[in-house]
């Protein structure tokens, strides 16, 4: 019996997955790490170079698959950069390239939607994201129920993205 | 379409607040689920933008428990108690001020020139011999008055001095208050002036 390897479009992977791996590396290797672009384009070739050859055989999701390729490359980043580490002094961190201009933008728009909120939705960003306590701590010292504390935090995302789109 | 994570596990991802296995298993999720991925990134996006605006932006001035009531308050419950403030403010000193203190009526309505008083004023060291004030005018008729504990006596004169009789001086007694009052007359027998209750007090 042979076994029908499922067809991908490769374009769409690479359209579907970039900021998926982009995220994941990101939080591993750390936002201001000028490295993490790199490492997101390696991945990508990597799990492209492995789906034409075939290795990609449909035992699991290409999630799965694409993520398992991810975190090996990032671990070997941390291995070979602790080597380094150890002889050579960490390089400046560069300039903002032009591309990631436009999610500075972003940030710096949602920033001033921030700032506008009302203190009720302040508050709960305050004590919720900003000195990270937990919902119920949080709850306790507002004098709300856990479920209220989720609701304002949701509430406040939504006026958030609201005031973006302004 | 919907995120099918629970947007408190995706703070708990961002926060941090997982362990190796729950990690894995919610990053193998949004690597797999496009809702999920957005709703992660949308999250992420407020998260970074609290961090980076931090307590300058987001920090709230301390609100009493009273001034939190007050975001409860609707227009016309404000509109109502600002009215009623308002009453107050106008009314209150009226109804808070002390009943002044009462006078025995005397019948007379002060109008006309003021008399002025030369003697006895405030305090004496021994009890006056005469009643003294200043003129109003010529032909002028001043009748007298002098009260007080034990003591009920009137004079008229045209001079602008009266000589207290002998009895009356003998009743005023020391460290006890007493009022005298001249009322100017015209010749007609009109009324032109007084010079209110003068008080006085005998020293021992």
């Amino acid at each position: 019996m042979r076994i029908r390897k499922p067809r991908l479009d490769l374009d769409e992977v690479v359209r579907e997955f970039r900021p998926k791996i982009g995220f994941k590396v990101r939080r591993a290797l750390g936002a201001r790490n000028p490295d993490w672009e790199d490492v997101t384009n390696e991945v990508l070739a990597q799990a492209v170079e492995k789906i034409r050859a075939g290795e990609f055989r449909g035992d699991s999701t290409i999630g799965t698959f694409i993520y398992t390729i991810t975190v090996r490359r990032i671990t070997d980043y941390i291995r070979r950069k602790t080597k380094v580490l150890k002889f050579v002094p960490e390089p400046d961190t560069p300039d903002t390239p032009p591309e990631h201009a436009e999610k500075d933008q972003e940030l710096k728009r949602m920033i001033a939607a921030l700032a506008t909120l009302k203190p009720q939705y302040k508050e709960v960003l305050n004590l919720y994201y900003l000195m990270e306590m937990t919902r119920e701590e949080t709850a306790r010292r507002l004098g709300l129920s856990p479920a209220k504390v989720s609701e304002r935090v949701n509430y406040a995302q939504k006026l958030l993205r609201r005031k973006m789109r302004r | 379409m919907r995120s099918c994570l629970q947007k408190s596990r995706i703070d708990d991802y961002l926060l941090n607040r997982m362990d190796e296995s729950e990690r894995t298993g919610f990053e193998q999720h949004y690597f797999d689920c496009a809702p999920c991925f957005r709703a992660l990134e949308k999250r992420d996006l407020v998260l970074r933008a609290v961090k980076a605006a931090g307590s300058p932006v987001l920090a709230v001035p301390f609100e009493s428990p009273m001034s939190r009531g007050r975001r409860f308050l609707r227009p016309w419950m404000a509109a109502a108690a600002g009215a009623f403030l308002l009453a107050g403010v106008l009314l209150g000193p009226g109804l808070l001020r002390k009943p002044a203190a009462w006078i025995p009526p005397t019948g007379d309505a002060v109008r006309g020139g003021t008399i002025e008083a030369v003697a006895p004023v405030g305090g004496m060291p021994a009890a006056p011999a005469a009643l003294e004030w200043r003129p109003l005018g010529e032909g002028v008729e001043y009748a007298v008055t002098l009260s007080g504990p034990g003591v009920d006596w009137s004079g008229r004169t045209r001079e602008t001095r009266i000589a207290l009789p002998a009895p009356v001086r003998g009743a005023l007694r020391p460290d006890t208050d007493y009022r005298w009052q001249v009322k100017a007359f015209a010749p007609q027998g009109f009324f032109m002036g007084t010079s209110g209750p003068q008080p006085f007090r005998i020293g021992r």
